[in-house]
C-alpha cells in the first residue's frame, strides 16, 4: 500500500533460507574490504613518531608482560612443533577406522553409487585421468567412506582445525567424506572440468531455539600438502526429517508462564474497562437524515398498521410488550414525516408494478444495521420483503438536517464530557495494567537471567532437535571433503597437565582429544605440561588420550567439571585408564559414550 | 515476545568483544560475527526493502562498513548486534533518501492486532486502515521505534541498545508514540466526518 511517506507491505513474505544463504559470503566480503578500504600511507615523520610511541609503550608494558608473553609463546610453539612433527592426517594406531565402500563401474557411462544410508555419488562419463593426465578407460574402482561423529573423526585422524588468514577456528561438521578411485590398483584423478556430485546423508543436532534457522554450513576440502582446509563454497542442505523431543525446556515453561500472566492482565484490563464504561451510559448518536431520491420508489407507512420486530431486552411478557410499544412510539416520533424508500441496489428483485398493484393488509418493520429497515408487506399468505430507508424531502428534510446538526453538537459535547469523566479512571487503570505488565516482564526477565547466569543457556542444556539432512555439493578432486562451519574460539583457557589417576606420572608427548557434547567436532591438544586447553565450561566435555599401549585414558564430564574453571588458571587433567584391549569400533564407542 | 529475540548474556558479549579485538587486528577474525548476524541483518533490511537483491547489496554494505569502522568500536556493555542494526538502519535510510523513494514498512496482521490491543482500542479492519494512515504521518525514527517494538517484537532492552537510549526511555517513547497515533487517528476520523 503506497502512501505519502512509506510503502506498507502487509503480511510480507519472508526471505527463504536459500535466498539468504545465496548472498552470504564472508570471503567475498573480505575481498571487497581489501579492495575498497583506504590504504593507510603514513608520512615518514608520522611513522617515526608512531614507532617511537609504540616503542615507548612497549617499554612501559614490557616489564609486566614479557614473561607471560614468552611463556605463552613457548607453550604454543611446543604444541605447534609437536603437531608439525606428526602426519597431518594422523589416525590413532588402533587399525580401526570407518571402512571404505567400493563401487566398480565402466567409465564410458555415467554412474550412480547409492549407499545403504541414502547417500549417493553421481559420477559423469569419462570422469577420470591418470597421473599423466591421460583419460582412463574401462573399469574403475571408486572407494568412498563417511565420517559422521566425534568417534569417526577421532578414528580417522582427520584434523578439525582450520586456519583462515592466520586465525585458527575449529570446524563443526555436518558430515565428512573421503573419496578416491583406482584403475588396476593405481590412483587416478578427476579429469579437468568433471565433477562428482555428492549427496551425503547425515545428522545434525540443532538447538530448539534455532529450529527456524536454516542449517548453514560450508564445504571445505583438506589440503594435505599445505596442511589446511580449503574453503570451496556453501553447502546446499536439505532437511530430510527431524525428531523433536516432546518435552519442553525450562525456558519454554518460563515463557508460557509469562504469557499466561500477560493474558490474565489483558483479561483484567478488558473487564475493568467495561466496568468503567458502564458507569456512564453511552449517549445515542443522532442519525443523519437521508434525502429522498426521486428516482427511487417510496412507501408511506401508517404506524397504526405496522408491527415492530425488535429484540426486547426485558423478561416477562408484559414487560416485553411494553418495550415494543415504547420502541414503536419512539419510531413513530422519530419518523413521523418520513417516507420509506426502496433502494434498488439493495432490492435487486423489487417489482414496482407488483408492489403497487396490491392493497397490503399489514406491514412488519424490523430495524437492521445503520439506517436500513426490513419491511415486510403482508396480504393473506403473500409476503414481500424489502430493504427500506427512512427518507425526507423538502422542508421536512431541511428541518431534520438543522435538528440533526444541533443534536450532533449536543452529542459531541456529551461524548467529550463522558470521555473527560472517564479519562482519569481509564488513565488510572492503564497505569495499573502497565505496572502489572512491567512486574510480569521483570519477573520473567529475572527468571531467565538467573537461569542463564547459572550457565544453562548453552546448547548442551537446551532442547535439541535431531535432524537428518542431505548435504549436496560437488567434488572436483579426490580427497577428504567436509561440510562444516567454523566455530568461534572457546572462552575458557587453562594451562593443563595430563596425569594418571594416581597423579604419579604425566602423559606428556601425546595427543589429547576433547569433545564438547553440544558440538559435532573433536579438538586435539598436545599434552605437554602447561599447554593451553580451551573449552566451553557450560557444556559437557569428554577428554581422552591413547596410551602407548593402545588403551584409552579418559576424563569424563563429571570429573571435567571439577577442574579449575578460571580463565588462565592451571588445571590438572586426571586421566582414568580404561584397562581394556580395544579390538573394534564398538569397543571405542562404548568407552567414549556420553 | 519471540523466544529467538533474547537479550545477550554478559558472557556472550565478552566473547564477542574478544572476537572484535581479534578482528581489529585481522579482519578475517570477523567471520564468526558475520556468520552469527548475517541472517538477522538480512531479515532486518529485507523487511524495509522487500527486495532480495537490494537487501543483499545493502547487507554487504552494512558488514563492509562495520569492518571499516571496527577500529573505532568500543565495548560499552551492549551487544555488538545493536551496533550492526544501527549501521543497517542508517544504510537503509540513506539508500531510500538517495533514491528519492519511500521505504517499505512490513506489517504482519497478528502484530498489528497486538499493537491495537496495546492501545486499548477495538481491533477492526477500519481501525487498522486508519492506523496505517496514521503511521504514514510519523517521522522515520518514530516509525522505526514502532516497527522494532511491535512488528519485529523486539524487547525494550534491545531497542534501547539499538537507539543508544535507556530502557525506560524506550518504553516512554513507545507509549507516547501510541498516544500520538491515537490522536492522529481521531483527528483524521473527525476530518473525514466533517467532509
Amino acid at each position: 500500500m503506497k502512501l505519502n511517506n512509506y510503502n506498507f507491505d502487509l503480511n510480507p513474505r519472508k526471505p527463504s533460507a536459500e535466498q539468504v544463504n545465496k548472498h552470504k559470503d564472508f570471503d567475498a566480503l573480505l575481498s571487497r574490504y581489501e579492495e575498497e578500504s583506504p590504504k593507510v600511507v603514513r608520512h615518514p615523520r608520522s611513522r617515526m613518531l608512531y614507532v617511537i610511541g609504540a616503542a615507548a609503550a612497549a617499554a612501559v608494558l614490557g616489564f609486566f608482560f614479557i614473561n607471560a608473553f614468552f611463556n605463552q609463546n613457548n607453550y604454543g610453539a611446543e604444541a605447534e612443533e609437536y603437531f608439525a612433527s606428526q602426519p597431518y592426517v594422523n589416525p590413532p594406531k588402533l587399525n580401526i577406522a570407518p571402512s571404505y565402500q567400493k563401487h566398480t563401474f565402466n567409465t564410458n557411462k555415467a554412474s550412480s553409487f547409492k549407499l545403504e544410508n541414502g547417500s549417493q555419488l553421481n559420477i559423469p562419463q569419462d570422469a577420470f585421468v591418470d597421473a599423466q593426465g591421460q583419460p582412463v578407460r574401462g573399469s574403475v574402482d571408486v572407494k568412498y567412506r563417511e565420517f559422521h561423529d566425534y568417534v569417526d573423526f577421532f578414528l580417522s585422524g582427520i584434523p578439525m582445525e582450520y586456519d583462515s588468514a592466520g586465525v585458527r577456528y575449529l570446524l563443526e561438521s555436518a558430515g565428512m567424506i573421503e573419496i578416491y578411485a583406482e584403475k588396476d590398483g593405481q590412483r587416478v584423478n578427476i579429469a579437468p572440468g568433471k565433477e562428482i556430485k555428492v549427496e551425503l546423508v547425515s545428522e545434525v543436532l540443532v538447538s530448539a531455539s534455532e529450529a527456524d534457522k536454516a542449517p548453514d554450513y560450508n564445504i571445505y576440502v583438506l589440503d594435505q600438502i599445505n596442511r589446511n582446509w580449503v574453503y570451496k563454497g556453501k553447502d546446499a542442505i536439505e532437511v530430510l526429517s527431524e525428531e523433536r523431543p516432546t518435552n519442553v525446556g525450562p525456558e519454554d515453561v518460563m515463557k508460557q508462564k509469562y504469557q499466561k500472566s500477560l493474558d490474565q492482565i489483558a483479561r483484567k484490563n478488558q473487564e475493568e474497562l467495561a466496568k468503567i464504561e458502564a458507569t456512564i451510559p453511552v449517549v445515542p448518536k443522532p442519525t443523519k437524515p437521508e434525502k429522498a431520491n426521486e428516482e427511487h420508489p417510496v412507501f408511506e407507512l401508517n404506524f397504526e398498521d405496522v408491527q415492530l420486530e425488535s429484540n426486547p431486552t426485558a423478561s416477562g411478557t408484559q414487560k416485553m410488550v411494553d418495550e415494543v410499544e415504547d420502541d414503536l412510539a419512539e419510531l413513530r416520533k422519530q419518523y413521523a414525516n418520513s417516507m420509506w424508500q426502496v433502494n434498488p441496489a439493495k432490492n435487486p428483485d423489487f417489482n414496482r408494478a407488483a408492489a403497487a398493484g396490491i392493497d397490503w393488509e399489514s406491514m412488519r418493520l424490523k430495524p437492521l444495521n445503520g439506517n436500513d429497515f426490513e419491511l415486510t408487506l403482508i396480504y393473506g399468505d403473500n409476503q414481500m420483503k424489502l430493504i427500506v430507508d427512512p427518507v425526507l424531502s423538502g422542508t421536512d428534510y431541511d428541518n431534520a438536517i438543522e435538528k440533526f446538526n444541533d443534536d450532533m453538537k449536543v452529542y459531541l459535547e456529551k461524548i467529550a464530557e463522558r470521555e473527560a469523566a472517564l479519562a482519569s479512571l481509564k488513565d488510572e487503570l492503564s497505569k495499573e495494567i502497565q505496572r502489572e505488565k512491567d512486574i510480569a516482564n521483570l519477573e520473567y526477565e529475572q527468571q531467565i537471567a538467573a537461569y542463564r547466569a547459572d550457565g544453562k543457556d548453552y546448547a548442551a542444556n537446551k532442547v535439541m532437535i535431531r535432524r537428518k539432512i542431505l548435504n549436496r555439493f560437488t567434488a572436483s578432486s579426490f580427497g577428504i571433503w567436509n561440510c562444516d562451519r567454523p566455530l568461534p574460539p572457546f572462552m575458557v583457557k587453562v594451562k593443563g597437565e595430563f596425569v594418571d589417576i594416581d597423579r604419579k606420572s604425566s602423559y606428556a608427548e601425546n595427543t589429547a582429544y576433547l569433545v564438547d557434547k553440544s558440538l559435532n567436532t573433536v579438538c586435539r591438544y598436545y599434552t605437554g605440561k602447561g599447554v593451553e586447553v580451551a573449552y566451553n565450561k557450560k557444556s559437557d566435555n569428554l577428554l581422552w588420550l591413547l596410551t602407548s599401549d593402545n588403551k584409552i585414558a579418559i576424563m569424563r564430564p563429571d570429573e571435567f567439571k571439577r577442574i579449575s574453571q578460571g580463565d588462565g588458571s592451571h588445571a590438572t587433567f586426571v586421566m582414568d585408564l580404561v584397562d581394556k584391549e580395544i579390538k573394534s569400533e564398538e569397543d571405542i564407542r562404548k568407552i567414549l559414550e556420553f | 515476545m519471540d523466544s529467538s529475540k533474547k537479550t545477550v548474556s554478559k558472557e556472550a558479549m565478552q566473547e564477542e568483544w574478544r572476537i572484535i579485538q581479534a578482528a581489529k587486528k585481522n579482519p578475517a577474525a570477523f567471520r564468526p560475527l558475520y556468520d552469527r548476524y548475517y541472517d538477522n541483518i538480512f531479515s532486518f533490511v529485507f523487511r524495509r526493502t522487500a527486495d532480495e537483491n537490494l537487501t543483499a547489496e545493502l547487507v554487504s554494505n552494512v558488514f563492509l562498513k562495520a569492518l571499516q569502522r571496527l577500529y573505532s568500536y568500543e565495548f560499552k556493555g551492549v551487544p555488538f548486534s545493536a551496533w550492526l542494526f544501527r549501521i543497517a538502519s542508517n544504510e537503509v535510510s540513506q539508500h531510500f533518501r538517495d533514491a528519492q523513494k519511500n521505504r517499505v514498512v512490513s506489517v504482519e496482521d497478528s502484530h498489528f492486532g497486538e499493537m491495537i490491543e496495546e492501545m486499548d482500542e477495538k481491533d477492526h479492519p477500519n481501525y487498522r486502515q486508519a492506523m496505517i494512515h496514521a503511521l504514514d504521518e510519523l517521522a522515520e525514527e518514530e516509525v522505526q521505534l514502532i516497527e522494532m517494538r511491535f512488528f519485529e517484537q523486539r524487547p525494550f532492552k534491545e531497542i534501547a541498545d539499538i537507539f543508544a537510549i535507556t530502557e525506560s526511555n524506550a518504553k516512554i517513547r513507545t507509549y507516547r508514540l501510541l498516544e500520538k497515533l491515537r490522536k492522529i487517528i481521531l483527528k483524521n476520523s473527525e476530518q473525514g466526518q466533517a467532509r
